[in-house]
């Protein structure tokens, strides 16, 4: 017993509990989810079917159709959001704004609530009796069928997305800005820069590791939504909003195992592929 | 540096929209809380609290079992972050400061699960538990979600420069490690602790996928399963679901404003920077 407690062996216990749940719990089933891909699974029958799955995906419209929807919600939401992040943490970190910690502990906020609590908070508020369909009324304006038609259905996705996400993404620019050192700015200062132009020539460049790393939070993020469009849309209407994990729920729900598995296999194969194609692009900048 | 006023009200201007924008929903949660469906979608909407929370409650209870789901949160989130927490610290302390045999591959292959999304794992894990006749109890519910890489990550990193006269200081007065790792190393990492502590918990008590599959019966629900389910049976009752989300959401709130500033700065100071 007492040889475990040495400097040698030390950290092999130290890691154990760990490294074994780490191979139970996630190396096994992932391998065991791509032996299943290749599984034909109908309920309790299970039968060897090679790449049929994979095939049978290459094929499948809900598929494209909910990878579609992700890819159009993430190129418009995900800008729009890091443009608000990145506009709250250039504010909160200007010299002459007070009550910083009040503001950065509000815009966090949203951050720590249950996806599934406020996908449905959001629901009720932009339901088509809802608040905010009553305050356009009041001021004249026409109400909008947010969950009811399928574009707004996305916009009302992407709406709830970014409230959730900014203030999150806020704090890791903030991080970055904090990096920055302040003489950068005392020198384009003398030299005649404006506000616009050392945050065009000093702040921008300095932050691009933190604008990709939450690029890549994003990307991910966006591409393995369900909690959102399962709770806020339920998917619809008419498939507008459905998430290609939602298809994998529906399907693992509806018995088949098998190519549940393989559909979870295409989201790991997208997200992996476009993590390292970011990585890649904004590397080479 | 010269700012003129209008400058000035213009940020605060956008600061105080922005603030409402994040903060109104809570508020509205907790209001109508207190109201039934009709109070709900009132409009103007209520600004003070109704008198309708005791009945939303016991008809929260009937149709959920509130107050098992949220036993059920409070304990899987409870030992799950205990849990995860003490191994995680054990293994990013091995990481920053030991030599042992493949570290830089095990690190190596840990890094890259970071990129690998839960969705790969979850349906084996399903057959895994569903085949061990677990579905339905607090192992299932528990185990998977021990293994928290971010925190063994993020343990490493904060521990990479503690000093090394330190340990090597114990060591000379013929301490063992487990000492050295009890008794040195983490009082001195105790913000990193709380930091990793408030995640995994926030983790554990809004996780949603992994309580849905392998969950069938009520009473082994979790919160974020049992308001899907309530707001997915056609529940026209919507003062029931606002108290339920509220039930949901203030825990996570207390604890976070407790301890917000503990946890902002230390996501400023280490936890991002990788």
């Amino acid at each position: 017993m007492k040889k475990l407690l040495t400097r040698k062996y030390f950290p092999y216990v130290m890691i154990f509990p760990t490294l074994s749940i780490f191979l139970l719990m996630f190396i096994y089933p992932v391998l065991d989810s791509f032996w299943l891909s290749l599984h034909i699974t109908r309920g309790e029958s299970s039968r060897w079917g090679g790449l049929a799955n994979y095939i049978r995906l290459m094929g499948d419209h809900e598929w494209w159709q909910s990878l579609l929807n992700m890819v159009e919600i993430l190129v418009i939401q995900v800008p729009i959001m890091l443009f608000i992040a990145l506009l709250m943490a250039s504010i909160l970190n200007s010299a002459i704004i007070k009550m910083k910690a009040f503001f950065r502990i509000s815009f966090f906020m949203p951050a720590i609530t249950s996806l599934v609590a406020y996908a449905l908070v959001f629901s009720m508020l932009l339901d088509n009796g809802g608040l905010l369909n009553s305050i356009l009324k009041s001021v004249g304006l026409p109400t909008v069928p947010w969950l009811l038609s399928p574009i707004w259905a996305k916009v009302s996705l992407g709406i709830a997305v970014t409230w959730h996400w900014s203030g999150y993404n806020m704090i890791i620019f903030l991080a970055a800005m904090q990096d920055i050192p302040t003489s950068l700015y005392e020198a384009a200062t003398i030299d005649g820069a404006t506000t616009w132009q050392r945050f065009l020539h000093i702040t921008m460049p300095l932050l691009k590791p933190a604008i990709l790393f939450t690029t890549v939070l994003s990307t991910m993020g966006t591409l393995r939504l369900f909690e959102e469009p399962q709770n806020l849309t339920a998917g619809g209407p008419d498939g507008a909003t459905e998430s290609p994990t939602q298809l994998m729920y529906q399907v693992f729900n509806s018995g088949e195992l098998g190519y549940s598995s393989t559909i979870a296999y295409g989201i790991v194969l997208i997200v992996v592929f476009i993590t390292i194609i970011q990585f890649k692009f904004m590397g080479e900048k | 540096m010269y700012y003129n006023k209008f400058t000035l009200i213009s940020l605060y201007t956008i600061l105080t929209i922005l603030v409402i924008i994040s903060l109104y929903p809570f508020y509205w949660l907790i209001i109508n809380a207190s109201y039934d469906t009709s109070g709900v979608y009132a409009f103007p909407p209520h600004m003070w609290f109704g008198d309708h929370t005791m009945i939303n409650f016991k008809n929260l209870n009937e149709s959920v079992g509130i107050v098992r789901v949220f036993y059920n949160t409070v304990i899987i989130s409870i030992v799950g972050t205990s849990i995860t927490l003490t191994i995680s610290v054990m293994s990013g302390y091995s990481f920053a400061k030991f030599h042992f045999r493949f570290k830089n591959a095990i690190f190596a292959i840990f890094i890259f699960s970071m990129m690998i999304p839960y969705q790969a794992t979850m349906i084996s894990l399903f057959s895994m538990f569903a085949n061990a006749d677990l579905m339905d109890t607090y192992t299932a519910l528990i185990i998977p979600g021990l293994c928290n890489i971010f925190t063994v990550f993020l343990v490493r990193q904060s521990l990479t420069h503690f000093p090394e006269e330190l340990l090597d200081a114990g060591r000379m007065d013929g301490a063992n490690e487990l000492w050295i790792f009890l008794k040195i190393v983490l009082p001195n990492i105790k913000p990193t602790l709380a930091a990793a502590g408030i995640f995994i918990f926030m983790g554990n008590w809004n996780n949603f996928m992994w309580p849905l599959i392998i969950t069938s019966q009520d009473d082994m629900k979790t919160l974020p399963v049992a308001l899907s389910t309530l707001k997915g049976a056609d529940m026209t009752d919507y003062g029931q679901i606002v108290l339920g989300i509220a039930i949901t959401t203030i825990p996570i709130m207390i604890v976070f404003l407790l301890l917000s500033r503990h946890f902002i700065s230390n996501m400023l100071s280490s936890g991002t920077k990788g």
